[in-house]
């Protein structure tokens, strides 16, 4: 890890709320306390959501509340790649097991494109399930910076579909 | 009318292009009430599944849909609505001494011919339902379906029917449904609608993998899931698309 990368991760906690995290690897040992750590001592906030600390891909969205940068998110390896590269998007998950439609049936035009403007409500996605057919809206505005989901696939509950720039 | 939400504000039309997409139309301009239901006589366009096409002869059927807004459903058990849906239709054929059954996963059967078709679309944030356009299309007088093996519900239940006593009776029973549903009566539900499953009593023809083989309709999930005892006893699960039944 150089320094670049160190900072990016300081500015990445500082920017999630987080109060502190740990990070150890082979080579090294960090450990970055914020000021949000002081002031928040006496709450527990931060521990409130373990769940949300398993799925790599929620750490590295600053938009969601504070305690989704969980603090045992950087122990998996895989968080400090992913944070560097996405850390400034947000992500939209699958709220259903289903199949992907990008569009609103076979003939019509894609719903949304990578760079796109959506903002909240946009719908960017179907997921069908038992034929029941679910649009799914974006719950932040910004664009579209990458589709991760080919077309009339089968999605898993939470596999990310979307990441979007809300900057 | 004699509902609680259901159709307390009711449009019709004497032609759209289909009722969904007219109502998505609506929601989207403007805020609708819980329960709004639009209704018409014919549907330039009338859509069933994910682009096929649903047919009806002007004036006929009863082609409708109703705004709801189950955000008490997760949305994994969006199926539940669905039962609730079949449920009503179900209750409406009670009325008329019809004796009928769900095709798995959203079709009402009278025998071997279909009476009705059911398309629910959601509309999710955050995670979460929002609200739902819940299409329901019966055939009601329509007498001829060219290839498809379907019927009207005047020829099944051998009187005469009006349309609009129809529509009525759909949404009290809807309104009754939905109701149970809200209150979590959810057990209770599934219990009737696996009971009324086509292939639920006896040993059905399915199509696996292409493969023609039999079995009994064990039941559904929650989630919509159907479980299917094959003849040589081994239990699998489906979802939608893997399995198709063989109706002749």
């Amino acid at each position: 890890m150089d320094l670049k990368e160190i900072q990016n991760l300081i500015k990445f906690v500082a920017r999630s709320g987080a109060a502190e995290v740990n990070l150890e690897t082979e080579d090294f040992k960090i450990n970055i306390k914020t000021e949000s750590a002081v002031n928040s001592e006496n709450t527990t906030q931060v521990i409130s959501m373990p769940q949300m600390a398993a799925a790599p891909a929620a750490a590295p969205a600053p938009a969601a509340a504070p305690a989704a940068a969980a603090p045992e998110a950087p122990a998996s390896p895989a968080a400090p790649a992913a944070a560097e590269d996405d850390s400034k998007y947000v992500t939209i998950k699958s709220p259903m097991i289903g199949t992907f439609y990008r569009r609103p049936s076979p003939d019509k035009d894609l719903f949304v494109n990578v760079g796109d403007e959506v903002s909240e409500g946009t719908v960017v996605c179907i997921i069908e399930a038992m034929k029941l057919f679910n649009e799914i809206e974006s719950e932040v505005s910004g664009k579209i910076v990458k589709v991760l989901v080919d077309d009339q696939s089968p999605v898993e509950y939470d596999q990310p579909l979307f990441l979007v720039d809300p900057s | 009318m004699n509902t609680e939400l259901v159709a307390k504000e009711l449009l019709h039309l004497k032609e759209t292009d289909s009722t969904n997409s007219a109502l998505k139309e609506m929601v989207a301009q403007k805020n609708l009430s819980e329960g709004f239901c639009l209704y018409t006589d014919y549907q330039k366009a009338g859509r069933g599944q994910y682009g096929k096409e649903w047919q009806s002869d002007p004036g006929q059927n009863l082609l409708m849909s109703v705004y709801l807004k189950p955000s008490f459903l997760p949305p994994d058990q969006a199926y539940r609505l669905t039962m609730s849906v079949c449920l009503a239709l179900a209750d409406m054929g009670q009325e008329l001494d019809l004796k009928t059954q769900f095709k798995w996963p959203n079709d009402w059967y009278y025998g071997k011919h279909k009476l009705a078709g059911v398309l629910i679309e959601a509309s999710l944030q955050k995670g979460r339902i929002q609200s739902c356009v819940i299409g329901i299309g019966i055939n009601v007088k329509q007498r001829t379906f060219g290839d498809l093996k379907a019927i009207g519900l005047e020829e099944a239940a051998q009187r005469n029917l009006n349309r609009d006593d129809v529509l009525v009776n759909i949404c009290e029973a809807l309104d009754h449904r939905y109701r149970q549903l809200k209150m979590g009566l959810l057990d209770l539900q599934h219990q009737e609608f696996q009971e009324m499953l086509w292939g639920s009593k006896l040993s059905i023809p399915v199509l696996v993998e292409g493969e023609r083989q039999r079995g009994i309709c064990l039941g559904v999930e929650p989630g919509g899931d159907l479980l299917l005892q094959f003849n040589n006893g081994e239990i699998r699960k489906f979802r939608h698309r893997e399995i198709e039944f063989i109706m002749d």
